[in-house]
């Protein structure tokens, strides 16, 4: 009896911790990462290439877009094949809205001047996570599920973007 | 952390040195403690079992104890495969402080609130939000010391009012002043 009556707390501690628990549906939600292949972009010189994606395609981001409440971390990776033998610099922007026609001035970048040698060069995941800008507003247009990319490049160049794909990590909300 | 732990540690040790036993009256308990264990995140993609560790205070008052602390929750950064290729996350780190009450005797109970400052490293960044604490425990005394395991559960909210859930098992070791 005695016994029974000194792991009473912690029984109705567990209990309560369980209730808690489910009721809060932190036993399903959770941080969650998914990778979404925005896919390839050629860009010359002085003019710019675009893909509008939308995240909804990815199941992840699909089961969980109502209760996303705070996107944690966003990357990407890219192979960027040099087209035209001479270093180039890359730029790439993003907007909720599709068919800019001045994207330098209408979008919102998150690279700038990426250094492209002749020979070309990957960008791996903790490359961009150092060059990101503008984290604050990418999360919002994530957020809204239907994003476009625009990327240009200087001079008369010509770049590929191979399999260029954005890397999330989202938290659900309480 | 180091200025942290050591002001936390000072004002503990300055607590324990100024209430003596005589003139507790309503303080029936007194002590400080430190613990160490293992944090398991919940549905975190991000991050991988980790370490934690952390120091206490124990105040007893009448019917329940009080149990300022701090915590440091680390994890393991997690691999995710990404088109073929293998990339690595930097799990987040939590340094929370909190104030729980226990309730009990060698079988406890504990609920208790704190603030954590959650860092996203390469993402979001820090942020600072309310933090709660659900578990029970066993105390079991040898002398003025006694050793403690406590299984807990930690909501640890984020910013915009997401939350990051994570289960702690802590074995700690207390001294009493006085109470125990």
């Amino acid at each position: 009896m005695r016994n029974l009556h000194s792991t009473m707390p912690l029984r109705a501690c567990l209990l309560c911790t369980f209730l808690l628990a489910a009721g809060t549906g932190c036993l399903i939600s959770g941080t969650k990462v998914f990778s979404f292949l925005i896919g390839d972009l050629i860009v010359t010189g002085g003019g710019f290439d675009s893909v509008t994606i939308d995240m909804t395609n990815d199941e992840t981001y699909n089961d969980h877009k109502d209760g996303i409440g705070v996107i944690d971390r966003v990357g990407f990776t890219s192979d960027v094949a040099n087209n035209s033998g001479q270093e180039a610099l890359l730029s790439v922007y993003f907007s909720t809205q599709s068919g800019l026609s001045d994207p330098p001035k209408q979008a919102t970048p998150i690279f700038l001047d990426v250094a492209i040698p002749a020979a070309g060069r990957t960008i791996s995941y903790d490359e961009s996570l150092d060059m990101l800008l503008n984290f604050d507003q990418l999360q919002e247009a994530i957020k809204g599920g239907v994003v476009t990319f625009y990327a240009t490049a200087n001079g008369a160049v010509s770049l590929t973007l191979n399999d260029l794909t954005m890397i999330v990590t989202f938290t659900v909300g309480l | 952390m180091i200025r942290t732990l050591a002001s936390l540690t000072l004002a503990l040790g300055l607590l324990g040195a100024l209430a003596l036993p005589s003139e507790a009256g309503f303080i029936t308990k007194l002590g400080v403690g430190a613990y160490s264990g293992v944090n398991i995140p919940i549905v975190q993609d991000d991050a991988g079992t980790g370490p934690l560790y952390g120091i206490r205070g124990r105040i007893g008052i009448p019917h329940m104890m009080i149990e300022p602390a701090v915590t440091f929750l680390q994890n393991e950064d997690q691999d995710v495969d990404v088109g073929g290729s293998t990339i690595s996350l930097e799990a987040p780190e939590v340094t929370s402080y909190s104030f729980s009450a226990v309730w009990g005797g060698s079988y406890y109970a504990m609920a208790g609130i704190g603030w954590s400052t959650l860092d996203i490293p390469n993402g979001a960044g820090e942020s600072d939000e309310p933090t709660y604490y659900f578990g029970g425990g066993w105390e079991f005394g040898i002398g003025p010391m006694s050793v403690d395991i406590c299984p807990r559960l930690y909501l640890i909210q984020t910013a915009d009012n997401a939350s990051r859930k994570n289960i702690g098992v802590l074995i700690g070791v207390n001294y009493y002043f006085f109470g125990l």
